[in-house]
């Protein structure tokens, strides 16, 4: 029996009934697996506005891994412009492939200044690839010791691979201990006729 | 459960690239390089490289569905509590692959819309049924299987948001597969009726997990765009030889029988007989199999398989009864920040 | 207190039954989005939400387990229509409908709220244990319903409707959550559970809040006939159930 949220649905073709809503701004998700890491870029989602994207990466980047606190930006905000001068979070990517990491704060007038303060700060001596300055006031911080993100209450393991490994391992053992007696019951009854 | 896209691209579209750009992109790619969305790129690899990540977008949103309607009748909190995850983690699978596309250069709508209306396609295996709860195991097993050794390869690609994206779905993805081993071990150690419930899944399985891995290769696969500029890194007969070294031995270790089987229109399983040619090949390491039946896979592609049609107007009937919730939740959208 | 005395086994396995399985049934209707919701980012998020509430009853069980010795998953799936205890509201069906879907979560979530904060107070500390700390992640819960019921209430005309129909369809369904469950007065008696006066008013004041941020209304009252903890089920609590236990029914000893 199928749910009725699936049963009975129409099998429609040809033109939609729908037309298009306009396309949700795109925002930057950072996730810190432990207190003392750097902020680490999780991945980016579109929502409506900045309660709904926070709610959007709670649920999504902040259950993939354990993870302790969550800053959710828009992605505009991650682009260097003119502005009021204050406080920057800097994230650099070190190199292509690799995601953008928290680095640290500057105090700027701008993006740009930001950037170039984060390059002498931070990035000196090193190579990198990019970096992105926000501001923090357009940054939303979801810390996990106040606001819960990961849930510790129940157990977790059903949806890691180390919840099934013990037990994978006994099933297998069990599966070869039955076949092996399975083929020696069957060597001794061809032995005895 | 996800697939990649066995997608084609016009080489020709490259002479129309500045030819010193265009030398140099090749030799940083073909150097291990990888490449961001800002940097410079051939309009062909632009494309090619957006096609396969919707087509995988599209595979993830689609096959949210088949498992999708076992949610309920999961037998176990378990059960219930994993399946659920894995469903939601490919609907997250689908949700990073959009906005990866998109960022390439088209909008998820547009995305979503042409998947709907049959503009673009989705992968194969999932336009098959999935009668009994043993066929959610025996998908979480093989299909999610085949998926971890394809997506482990294409995390090895060009492209840097791409291989950013499989490195965190091969993460999920081991849950799926362990998850997949522990509900097939169970059934395969349980009563008679489940080990049958198990072998007739099987049976439906293994063909699709086969033809997975897309048709067999063409003589100059490695010449082609999509290996050339690495965004596939193997072709489709080397992971499927792969797969087959590492399933089948471990399918007839837990007492299931490899057979080759005749399907009807529906899917289900005529007749069957044991796999001929399956042996371990002393000479070459690899396992010999019968290949899948390909007729019927160019059947199912075309759109004429046992679900196209379900699958296709489920995903429609869910994206129009949402418009109005996608409209008012941006008509209702707050420009306040949350927290500070 | 982590010693029950045996005259309380009966009644508090009674209330823990009426709060698992509200819980299970409820994650069991919002898992069956997963994959088909109006919005991928809402579709991952909701079912993340009906994993805690499946995985919240697993936990209850678990304690039930402790008092009566019965596995959790026959308690979850063994058992025969009369003997849940869910309030009818959690299987009432969504039709396929988003605002049913955040109508029935928003009256459920905020209900499970004040219950589990009455249960953080009970003198049994395995319960109350438990209780605190899945009350930490229905916080989680009463926030996200609540950025729906403000974004649709506040949406458009279309919305608005929508979610205030919905509201005024599962009112009275809300109303059968506040039902007493039988054996609560003797555990308030024993002084297993704190008597902290009217959980319904309680909830319905909240209930009111949120909603009047919105503009939407619930006329909600003091349930009148005795419904889901009684075991007395509707139609939709029915085919919820038959779903539940399809292949767990075709053999129900087997290790599945």
């Amino acid at each position: 029996m199928l749910s009725k949220a699936r049963t009975n649905v129409p099998l429609a073709t040809g033109e939609l009934q729908t037309s298009e809503v306009d396309a949700f701004p795109v925002w930057e998700v950072f996730t810190q697996k432990k207190e003392g890491d750097a902020h680490l870029h999780a991945g980016s989602l579109s929502a409506p506005d900045a309660s709904f994207a926070q709610q959007f990466a709670r649920e999504h980047y902040g259950q993939d891994q354990e993870c302790v606190s969550m800053w959710v930006g828009l992605r505009n905000t991650f682009i260097a412009k003119d502005g009021e001068s204050e406080t920057y979070e800097v994230f650099v990517r070190w190199k292509a492939g690799g995601r953008h990491e928290h680095v640290g704060k500057v105090e700027a007038g701008n993006g740009a200044e930001a950037k170039n303060k984060c390059t002498e700060q931070f990035a000196r001596e090193k190579e990198f690839y990019t970096i992105w300055t926000a501001p923090i006031s357009k940054l939303t911080k979801i810390d996990g010791a106040t606001d819960m993100i990961w849930r510790e209450t129940t157990d977790q393991g059903y949806r890691l691979p180390r919840g099934y490994s013990r037990i994978v391992r006994q099933k297998w053992d069990a599966l070869r201990a039955e076949q092996a007696v399975n083929a020696y019951q069957e060597e001794d009854l061809k032995e005895t006729f | 459960m996800s697939a990649s896209a066995n997608v084609e691209v016009n080489i020709n579209d490259c002479a129309k690239a500045d030819p010193e750009k265009l030398a140099a992109f090749e030799k940083h790619v073909a150097e291990g390089g990888l490449i961001e969305p800002n940097d410079w790129m051939p309009e062909a690899y632009r494309s090619l490289m957006l096609r396969m990540a919707e087509h995988h977008a599209n595979s993830e949103i689609v096959g949210a569905l088949p498992e999708g309607e076992w949610i309920t009748k999961a037998p176990s909190l378990l059960r219930k509590l994993a399946l659920t995850a894995k469903v939601q983690d490919e609907v997250g699978h689908g949700q990073m692959l959009y906005e990866v596309a998109q960022d390439l250069g088209k909008t998820r709508n547009a995305m979503l819309r042409d998947l709907i209306t049959g503009v673009t396609k989705y992968h194969n295996c999932f336009n098959y049924p999935c009668p009994t709860w043993a066929d959610i195991c025996m998908i979480a097993w093989l299909i999610d299987g085949a998926a971890i050794l394809n997506q482990g390869t294409l995390a090895h690609g060009s492209f840097g948001p791409y291989i950013r994206t499989m490195r965190r779905i091969n993460m999920e993805e081991a849950f799926h597969f362990k998850h997949g081993e522990d509900m097939v071990l169970t059934l395969m150690s349980g009563t008679d009726k489940q080990k049958q419930m198990a072998q007739e899944a099987f049976d439906r399985w293994w063909d699709p997990s086969l033809a997975f891995f897309g048709p067999n290769d063409r003589p100059d696969e490695r010449e082609r765009p999509a290996m050339k500029w690495r965004m596939k890194t193997a072709t489709n007969d080397e992971l499927r030889q792969k797969f087959v070294n590492r399933f089948a031995p471990a399918a007839m270790a837990t007492g299931l029988v490899i057979n080759v089987c005749k399907k009807d229109a529906d899917g289900l399983v005529v007749s069957k007989k044991p796999d001929p040619l399956l042996k371990h090949n002393e000479e070459t390491g690899n396992w010999d199999f019968t290949q899948p039946d390909w007729d019927e896979f160019i059947k199912v592609i075309r759109g004429n398989g046992p679900c196209n049609k379900d699958r296709l107007a489920l995903r429609r009937f869910s994206y129009e009864q949402g418009e109005w919730v996608r409209r008012a939740i941006l008509d209702g959208a707050t420009d306040a920040p949350c927290n500070n | 207190m982590s010693e029950l005395n045996k005259q309380f086994h009966e009644p508090l396995l009674n209330v823990l039954r009426c709060v698992a399985d509200d819980k299970l049934f409820l994650g069991h209707r919002n898992s069956d989005w997963t994959g088909i919701a109006p919005i991928l980012e809402a579709d991952i998020a909701f079912s993340s939400l009906a994993q805690d509430d499946i995985a919240h009853a697993s936990a209850f069980y678990e304690l039930m387990n402790t008092i009566s010795g019965e596995d959790p998953d026959q308690i979850a799936f063994g058992r025969t229509a009369d003997a849940y205890r869910c309030a009818d509201i959690v299987t009432k069906s969504d039709d396929f409908n988003w605002a049913n879907a955040i109508a029935r979560q928003f009256y459920c979530n905020l209900y499970d709220y004040h219950r589990l904060l009455r249960l953080s107070n009970c003198t049994w500390a395995p319960l109350a244990t438990l209780a605190k700390r899945i009350c930490a992640e229905q916080t989680v819960h009463v926030d996200h319903v609540g950025s729906w019921i403000d974004h649709l209430g506040n949406g458009n005309d279309d919305s608005k409707q929508r979610l205030q129909t919905a509201l005024d369809d599962y009112a009275p369904y809300a109303s059968m959550l506040s039902e007493k469950p039988d054996g609560i007065d003797t555990l308030f008696e024993g002084g297993i559970l704190i008597d902290e006066g009217c959980l319904f008013t309680q909830w319905k004041e909240h209930v009111d809040t949120v909603l009047g941020t919105a503009g939407m209304k619930a006329h909600i009252d003091i349930p009148s006939a005795r419904g889901g903890r009684t075991g007395n089920h509707d139609d939709d609590f029915a085919l919820s159930l038959t779903e539940l236990q399809e292949v767990f029914s075709t053999d129900p000893l087997a290790a599945w």
